[in-house]
């Protein structure tokens, strides 16, 4: 159950910290060279479709970004 | 007395040697107005209608027959061709009459008539459904599934969401400007973070719809859905099936009891399996609601003695109507009063005996366990059997004590659980299950587990799907109330019903065979309530052998005395 609680704890900061990147982008975004802002607004698009296809529950679209990703992420 | 048959008036051979006998002390069927000959010797005009009878009709239906006690009293019987008593000579016939509308022939056909007959029949019965989960005895190993399937999803989940945050981090500092001459930012830090951050967040999203749907399969299975079962109240199955043999059913006492329930066994022909029909399938009850041959109650005569069993009850017939009440409940209506003389009439004395037959020593009441459904065996155990003993206040010697017999009171039923407070399982799981419902509103795609919970509160409790025994309930809009054990246990059963049997509370002294002057009227009210006012006490009639050329009747009565009083107590073993 503490598990639990800790993923509620969590889910509410991760749902701030989205907040916080999507107030990063306005700010930064913006001020990217033309050629930057090329490359990082698709996989801004991404993340974006990533969660409306998960508030959706969008099975279909996930599986077909998690392909594009897959082995993106050199943790 | 004047004898008709088929309304011709005849006078049979014995006619001067019939009286009738009514005996009272077979508390569930008392033998009422039985003639005191064995059979009727019929001749003449009366033997022609008989083989006219026979002839035409056959010997599957009784003819009617009447004997008028004087104008205005008449006693309804027929002749019962079918019985083994019946035999037929040149001349004359001896014949088997019974009484028409009236126990013996209630019963007979009350104990062959079930109500799948009914329902074949037509007769329809108002059925309702009886909300039920299934909770099995296997919640250790659903508490360990649930836990390992909690510690792995919430584990994987955390690690995830914090990587993401991470990410953010990440990319929060990289976007950050350098410090130095000319700010700047590192371009190529950013674009491969906003990949990392991008693949995370989809690893994220695909944990997170798996999760949602893990947590639905587990919900269906810590929690199955709620089921229904047909079942219907226990006075409109007297009712409906007395109606159907063309008896009325009356019932003062299951007037005031009308949320006893019956619910048949869920056993029917031609059901799919439940291994081929999807769970959701058994929402919709599939049993008929009403007794099948596989229930303990098969047939409206079982569900009758069921019903005498429970509320320590007596069932008269008396001209078509069936009344089943408890068995004093005619000691507290009844206006006789009747004047016996001296039993030893020859010697001028007067002889009684003690009521012995109604000691017990152990009263054991209790309901059936049903192997097919083990909460009859969990906290309904509790509640399906009452013990007492009778013991002596006093005594000099122990060995002499002598107080015997076993009263075994055993309703055909078993009884139902109600669910009244969550399972440990499910206390844990709702917890979880609030907390899927608070993350899914946060990420979106909400669920609300939590509710869906809420509602199983007050439903019936069985082990599985199918059960054995036929149980009783106490139900208001098809759940059992909160109270229902009050009603229902094997303890209220003692305190409402069968309490009035201790010794002590009905202690009499029995005379037999006094005689007693009696009109015919008097005896045909008599019939109606075997009590009556002797001597200024309330006195309970157990036979009554009437012959009517003499108007003189022999009784034997109980006449209430108090030599249990202060002598014996009720010990309680368990209720």
């Amino acid at each position: 159950m503490k598990n639990l609680e800790q993923l509620n704890a969590i889910g509410k900061d991760l749902t701030k910290s989205l907040k916080q990147l999507e107030q990063l982008q306005r700010r930064f975004l913006a001020d990217l060279p033309n050629d930057l802002q090329e490359k990082v607004q698709p996989i801004q698009k991404d993340i974006e479709s990533t969660l409306k296809a998960m508030r959706k529950g969008d099975t279909n679209k996930i599986n077909e970004l998690t392909k594009r990703y897959a082995n993106s992420d050199s943790k | 007395m004047r004898h008709f048959i088929n309304d011709i008036e005849i006078s049979p051979k014995n006619v001067n040697e019939i009286g009738v006998i009514s005996d009272f002390t077979i508390k569930d069927n008392p033998e009422l107005l039985s003639l005191n000959v064995d059979s009727v010797t019929l001749v003449r005009e009366g033997y022609d209608v008989v083989k006219q009878h026979i002839a035409n009709i056959g010997i599957f239906e009784g003819i009617p027959y009447r004997v008028e006690m004087e104008p205005g009293i008449s006693l309804e019987y027929f002749v019962d061709l079918t019985d083994a008593g019946c035999v037929f000579k040149t001349h004359e016939c001896e014949v088997k009459i019974k009484r028409r509308l009236a126990n013996d022939s209630f019963f007979e056909n009350a104990n062959a008539t079930s109500f799948e007959l009914m329902l074949k029949k037509g007769v329809n019965f108002p059925t309702f459904n009886v909300p039920y989960v299934v909770i099995k005895d296997n919640q250790l190993e659903v508490g360990i599934s649930l836990s390992l399937s909690i510690f792995g999803i919430t584990r994987e989940i955390i690690q995830v969401a914090k990587e993401i945050q991470e990410s953010i981090a990440e990319i929060v500092q990289a976007s950050t400007l350098n410090a130095g001459v000319l700010p700047s930012v590192d371009t190529g830090d950013i674009i491969a973070l906003y990949i990392k951050l991008a693949a995370r967040v989809v690893y994220f999203a695909a944990l997170y719809l798996a999760i949602l749907d893990l947590a639905t399969q587990l919900f269906t299975l810590i929690f199955p859905p709620i089921r229904n079962l047909k079942a219907c109240k226990l006075k409109d199955l007297l009712t409906i099936g007395c109606n159907y043999l063309g008896y009325e059913f009356e019932s003062t006492t299951l007037d005031a009891l009308p949320n006893y329930t019956v619910l048949p066994v869920p056993l029917i022909r031609d059901r799919e399996s439940i291994f081929d029909v999807t769970p959701n399938a058994l929402i919709q009850p599939f049993n008929k609601g009403v007794p099948s041959s596989s229930d303990t109650v098969s047939t409206l005569g079982a569900l009758m003695n069921a019903t005498t069993t429970l509320i320590n009850g007596e069932t008269r017939v008396i001209d078509g109507l069936v009344k089943t009440e408890r068995w004093d409940y005619y000691q507290n209506s009844t206006g006789n009063q009747i004047t016996p003389a001296l039993n030893l009439q020859a010697e001028r004395d007067d002889s009684f005996s003690y009521n012995v037959d109604d000691i017990w020593k152990r009263y054991y009441i209790h309901y059936n366990l049903d192997l097919g459904d083990f909460h009859t065996m969990d906290v309904m155990y509790n509640y399906h059997d009452a013990e007492y003993s009778t013991e002596a206040t006093s005594f000099v010697n122990a060995d002499l004590v002598s107080i015997k017999g076993l009263n075994d009171v055993n309703p055909a039923f078993a009884l139902g659980r109600r669910k009244n407070t969550y399972t440990y399982i499910e206390a844990v799981a709702k917890s979880f299950f609030g907390l899927i419902d608070n993350i899914t509103g946060i990420f979106g795609n909400g669920t609300n587990f939590e509710s869906q919970i809420d509602k199983r509160i007050g439903v019936l409790m069985i082990g599985q799907s199918f059960f054995t025994q036929t149980k009783l309930l106490w139900t208001v809009g098809g759940k059992q109330t909160a109270d229902f054990t009050d009603y229902i246990s094997a303890k209220s059963l003692w305190n409402n019903f069968h309490y009035i049997n201790q010794i002590q509370l009905r202690d009499a002294i029995i005379k037999s065979d006094a005689r007693v002057m009696l009109t015919n009227a008097e005896f045909v009210t008599l019939l109606n309530n075997n009590y009556a006012e002797i001597n200024g006490l309330i006195c309970e009639i157990l036979r009554i052998e009437f012959i009517d050329e003499t108007h003189f009747a022999q009784i034997t009565y109980k006449t209430p005395d108090n030599y249990a009083t202060g002598r014996v107590q009720t010990l309680i073993i368990n209720d």
